[in-house]
Protein backbone atom coordinates (compact mmCIF):
# COMPACT_ATOMS: atom_id res chain seq x y z
CA UNK A 1 0.00 0.00 0.00
CA UNK A 2 3.02 2.26 0.45
CA UNK A 3 3.10 2.63 -3.32
CA UNK A 4 -0.01 4.71 -3.01
CA UNK A 5 1.44 7.85 -1.46
CA UNK A 6 -1.90 9.43 -2.16
CA UNK A 7 -3.48 8.38 1.10
CA UNK A 8 -0.67 9.73 3.24
CA UNK A 9 -0.52 12.98 1.30
CA UNK A 10 -4.30 13.32 1.52
CA UNK A 11 -4.32 12.74 5.26
CA UNK A 12 -1.45 15.22 5.68
CA UNK A 13 -3.48 17.69 3.71
CA UNK A 14 -6.53 17.04 5.87
CA UNK A 15 -4.44 17.46 9.01
CA UNK A 16 -3.12 20.74 7.64
CA UNK A 17 -6.69 21.86 6.96
CA UNK A 18 -7.73 20.86 10.50
CA UNK A 19 -4.83 22.85 11.97
CA UNK A 20 -5.76 25.76 9.79
CA UNK A 21 -9.36 25.68 10.92
CA UNK A 22 -8.18 25.59 14.54
CA UNK A 23 -6.09 28.70 13.82
CA UNK A 24 -9.06 30.40 12.16
CA UNK A 25 -11.31 29.46 15.09
CA UNK A 26 -8.74 31.04 17.38
CA UNK A 27 -8.70 34.22 15.31
CA UNK A 28 -12.48 34.45 15.21
CA UNK A 29 -12.77 33.83 18.95
CA UNK A 30 -10.25 36.61 19.58
CA UNK A 31 -11.76 39.02 17.06
CA UNK A 32 -12.47 41.51 19.86
CA UNK A 33 -9.44 40.88 22.08
CA UNK A 34 -7.17 43.95 22.31
CA UNK A 35 -3.65 43.39 20.99
CA UNK A 36 -4.40 39.98 19.47
CA UNK A 37 -2.49 39.25 16.25
CA UNK A 38 -4.15 37.04 13.64
CA UNK A 39 -2.31 33.77 13.08
CA UNK A 40 -2.34 31.22 10.30
CA UNK A 41 -0.43 28.16 9.15
CA UNK A 42 2.21 28.50 6.41
CA UNK A 43 1.12 27.26 2.99
CA UNK A 44 0.78 23.49 2.63
CA UNK A 45 3.63 23.39 0.14
CA UNK A 46 6.00 25.22 2.50
CA UNK A 47 4.95 23.03 5.41
CA UNK A 48 5.56 19.84 3.43
CA UNK A 49 8.97 21.03 2.22
CA UNK A 50 10.16 21.89 5.70
CA UNK A 51 8.72 18.75 7.30
CA UNK A 52 11.17 16.33 5.65
CA UNK A 53 13.91 16.94 8.25
CA UNK A 54 12.43 14.61 10.87
CA UNK A 55 14.88 13.50 13.56
CA UNK A 56 16.00 9.90 13.65
CA UNK A 57 15.71 7.74 16.77
CA UNK A 58 19.15 6.19 17.36
CA UNK A 59 18.55 5.32 21.00
CA UNK A 60 15.44 3.76 22.55
CA UNK A 61 15.53 6.47 25.20
CA UNK A 62 14.90 9.14 22.61
CA UNK A 63 11.46 10.63 22.46
CA UNK A 64 9.37 8.80 19.90
CA UNK A 65 8.05 10.75 16.95
CA UNK A 66 4.30 11.21 17.07
CA UNK A 67 2.32 8.23 15.92
CA UNK A 68 2.01 7.42 12.20
CA UNK A 69 4.62 10.10 11.55
CA UNK A 70 1.86 12.63 12.11
CA UNK A 71 3.12 16.07 11.37
CA UNK A 72 2.06 19.03 13.36
CA UNK A 73 2.00 22.39 11.69
CA UNK A 74 3.26 25.50 13.42
CA UNK A 75 1.25 28.67 13.49
CA UNK A 76 2.78 31.92 12.33
CA UNK A 77 1.56 35.47 12.56
CA UNK A 78 -0.26 36.38 9.39
CA UNK A 79 1.61 39.22 7.67
CA UNK A 80 0.06 42.25 6.04
CA UNK A 81 -2.96 42.71 8.29
CA UNK A 82 -3.79 46.26 9.28
CA UNK A 83 -4.18 46.62 13.05
CA UNK A 84 -7.32 48.23 14.40
CA UNK A 85 -7.28 50.90 17.07
CA UNK A 86 -7.08 48.22 19.77
CA UNK A 87 -3.99 46.62 18.16
CA UNK A 88 -6.09 43.67 16.98
CA UNK A 89 -5.40 42.45 13.44
CA UNK A 90 -8.34 40.06 12.98
CA UNK A 91 -10.76 40.85 10.18
CA UNK A 92 -13.88 38.68 10.40
CA UNK A 93 -14.41 38.98 6.65
CA UNK A 94 -10.97 37.54 5.88
CA UNK A 95 -11.45 34.79 8.42
CA UNK A 96 -14.83 33.76 7.04
CA UNK A 97 -13.47 33.79 3.49
CA UNK A 98 -10.59 31.54 4.59
CA UNK A 99 -13.10 29.36 6.38
CA UNK A 100 -15.04 28.80 3.17
CA UNK A 101 -11.80 27.94 1.39
CA UNK A 102 -10.90 25.37 4.08
CA UNK A 103 -14.40 23.89 3.83
CA UNK A 104 -14.29 23.28 0.10
CA UNK A 105 -10.70 21.98 0.18
CA UNK A 106 -11.54 19.60 3.00
CA UNK A 107 -14.54 18.15 1.23
CA UNK A 108 -12.48 17.77 -1.94
CA UNK A 109 -9.73 15.87 -0.11
CA UNK A 110 -12.27 13.69 1.65
CA UNK A 111 -13.96 13.05 -1.69
CA UNK A 112 -10.65 12.04 -3.28
CA UNK A 113 -9.92 9.65 -0.40
CA UNK A 114 -13.40 8.16 -0.73
CA UNK A 115 -13.05 7.75 -4.50
CA UNK A 116 -9.68 6.02 -4.26
CA UNK A 117 -10.97 3.85 -1.49
CA UNK A 118 -13.86 2.73 -3.71
CA UNK A 119 -11.40 2.02 -6.53
CA UNK A 120 -9.28 -0.15 -4.26
CA UNK A 121 -12.34 -1.99 -3.00
CA UNK A 122 -13.60 -2.64 -6.52
CA UNK A 123 -10.23 -4.09 -7.48
CA UNK A 124 -10.34 -6.36 -4.43
CA UNK A 125 -13.88 -7.53 -5.16
CA UNK A 126 -13.09 -8.09 -8.81
CA UNK B 1 -1.93 17.17 21.10
CA UNK B 2 -5.66 17.09 20.96
CA UNK B 3 -7.57 16.72 17.78
CA UNK B 4 -7.35 19.99 15.85
CA UNK B 5 -10.98 20.06 14.81
CA UNK B 6 -12.00 19.52 18.40
CA UNK B 7 -9.59 22.31 19.40
CA UNK B 8 -11.33 24.57 16.87
CA UNK B 9 -14.66 23.86 18.55
CA UNK B 10 -13.14 24.53 21.99
CA UNK B 11 -11.76 27.93 21.01
CA UNK B 12 -14.96 28.90 19.21
CA UNK B 13 -16.97 28.02 22.26
CA UNK B 14 -14.74 30.26 24.38
CA UNK B 15 -15.54 33.02 21.87
CA UNK B 16 -19.26 32.27 22.12
CA UNK B 17 -19.08 32.47 25.90
CA UNK B 18 -17.22 35.80 25.80
CA UNK B 19 -19.65 37.33 23.31
CA UNK B 20 -22.70 36.18 25.25
CA UNK B 21 -21.29 37.77 28.41
CA UNK B 22 -20.84 40.94 26.37
CA UNK B 23 -24.51 40.75 25.30
CA UNK B 24 -25.46 40.31 28.94
CA UNK B 25 -23.54 43.46 29.93
CA UNK B 26 -25.19 45.39 27.08
CA UNK B 27 -28.62 44.25 28.22
CA UNK B 28 -27.85 45.30 31.81
CA UNK B 29 -26.82 48.72 30.55
CA UNK B 30 -29.93 49.12 28.41
CA UNK B 31 -32.23 47.93 31.17
CA UNK B 32 -30.74 50.43 33.61
CA UNK B 33 -30.38 53.27 31.11
CA UNK B 34 -32.85 55.46 32.97
CA UNK B 35 -32.12 54.32 36.51
CA UNK B 36 -31.43 57.26 38.83
CA UNK B 37 -30.13 57.26 42.40
CA UNK B 38 -32.37 56.27 45.29
CA UNK B 39 -31.21 59.11 47.54
CA UNK B 40 -31.23 62.84 46.74
CA UNK B 41 -28.02 63.90 44.98
CA UNK B 42 -26.74 60.31 44.74
CA UNK B 43 -25.00 58.68 41.81
CA UNK B 44 -27.18 56.88 39.24
CA UNK B 45 -26.42 53.61 37.45
CA UNK B 46 -22.91 53.67 35.96
CA UNK B 47 -22.52 52.08 32.56
CA UNK B 48 -20.69 48.74 32.74
CA UNK B 49 -17.81 48.02 30.39
CA UNK B 50 -16.36 44.66 29.43
CA UNK B 51 -12.93 43.81 28.11
CA UNK B 52 -11.51 40.59 26.72
CA UNK B 53 -8.06 39.08 27.04
CA UNK B 54 -6.43 36.04 25.53
CA UNK B 55 -5.60 33.05 27.63
CA UNK B 56 -3.32 30.19 26.61
CA UNK B 57 -5.03 26.84 27.02
CA UNK B 58 -2.17 24.48 27.86
CA UNK B 59 -4.04 21.37 26.81
CA UNK B 60 -4.57 22.48 23.22
CA UNK B 61 -1.94 25.22 22.84
CA UNK B 62 -4.64 27.59 21.65
CA UNK B 63 -5.38 31.13 22.70
CA UNK B 64 -8.83 31.09 24.21
CA UNK B 65 -10.72 34.22 25.11
CA UNK B 66 -11.56 35.10 28.64
CA UNK B 67 -13.32 38.02 30.24
CA UNK B 68 -10.58 40.35 31.42
CA UNK B 69 -12.68 42.67 33.55
CA UNK B 70 -16.16 44.05 33.87
CA UNK B 71 -15.61 47.66 34.90
CA UNK B 72 -17.47 50.90 35.20
CA UNK B 73 -17.48 53.68 32.65
CA UNK B 74 -15.96 56.80 34.31
CA UNK B 75 -17.78 59.20 31.95
CA UNK B 76 -19.39 62.02 34.01
CA UNK B 77 -23.14 61.74 34.52
CA UNK B 78 -25.28 64.20 32.63
CA UNK B 79 -27.39 66.32 34.97
CA UNK B 80 -30.90 67.52 34.30
CA UNK B 81 -32.90 70.14 36.16
CA UNK B 82 -35.90 68.31 37.67
CA UNK B 83 -36.67 69.82 41.11
CA UNK B 84 -39.64 67.52 41.73
CA UNK B 85 -37.64 64.33 41.26
CA UNK B 86 -36.95 62.25 44.40
CA UNK B 87 -33.23 62.01 43.47
CA UNK B 88 -32.78 65.76 42.90
CA UNK B 89 -29.97 67.45 44.86
CA UNK B 90 -30.36 70.76 46.74
CA UNK B 91 -30.09 72.74 43.47
CA UNK B 92 -32.80 70.66 41.81
CA UNK B 93 -30.45 68.73 39.50
CA UNK B 94 -30.82 64.98 38.95
CA UNK B 95 -27.82 62.98 37.79
CA UNK B 96 -28.82 60.67 34.94
CA UNK B 97 -27.11 57.45 33.95
CA UNK B 98 -24.18 57.72 31.51
CA UNK B 99 -25.59 54.94 29.33
CA UNK B 100 -25.96 55.97 25.71
CA UNK B 101 -28.51 53.63 24.06
CA UNK B 102 -27.01 54.25 20.62
CA UNK B 103 -23.58 53.06 21.77
CA UNK B 104 -25.14 50.04 23.46
CA UNK B 105 -27.11 49.07 20.37
CA UNK B 106 -24.08 49.30 18.11
CA UNK B 107 -22.11 47.25 20.63
CA UNK B 108 -24.91 44.69 20.60
CA UNK B 109 -24.79 44.46 16.81
CA UNK B 110 -21.04 43.96 16.91
CA UNK B 111 -21.31 41.24 19.56
CA UNK B 112 -23.98 39.55 17.48
CA UNK B 113 -21.76 39.59 14.42
CA UNK B 114 -18.85 38.03 16.30
CA UNK B 115 -21.19 35.49 17.89
CA UNK B 116 -22.45 34.45 14.46
CA UNK B 117 -18.91 34.08 13.14
CA UNK B 118 -18.01 31.80 16.07
CA UNK B 119 -21.17 29.82 15.53
CA UNK B 120 -20.35 29.39 11.86
CA UNK B 121 -16.93 28.08 12.87
CA UNK B 122 -18.47 25.47 15.19
CA UNK B 123 -20.89 24.43 12.46
CA UNK B 124 -18.12 24.04 9.92
CA UNK B 125 -15.82 22.07 12.24
CA UNK B 126 -18.71 19.70 12.88
CA UNK B 127 -19.34 19.31 9.16
CA UNK B 128 -15.66 18.53 8.59
CA UNK B 129 -15.70 15.89 11.32
CA UNK B 130 -18.86 14.50 9.72
CA UNK B 131 -17.11 14.31 6.33
CA UNK B 132 -14.32 12.26 7.88
CA UNK B 133 -16.77 9.91 9.53
CA UNK B 134 -18.61 9.55 6.23
CA UNK B 135 -15.43 8.05 4.76
CA UNK B 136 -16.15 5.00 6.88
CA UNK B 137 -19.47 4.49 5.17
CA UNK B 138 -19.18 2.25 2.15
CA UNK B 139 -21.13 4.10 -0.51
Amino acid sequence: MDDLALFSIASDRNRWLATRSAALADNIANADTPGFKARDVPSFEAAMNSASAAMLRTNPNHLAPTQFGARSFDLVQRPGEVPKHSGNTVSLETELANLGEVRSQHSMVSGVIGAFHRMLLSSVRG
Amino acid sequence: MTDELKAAIISSSSGLRAQSTRIRVVSENLANASATALVPGGDPYARKTISFAQELDRASGLNLVRINAIGRDPTPYPAQHMPGHPAADSNGYVKLSNVNPLVELSDMREAHRSYEANLQMVRQAREMIGDLIDLLKGK
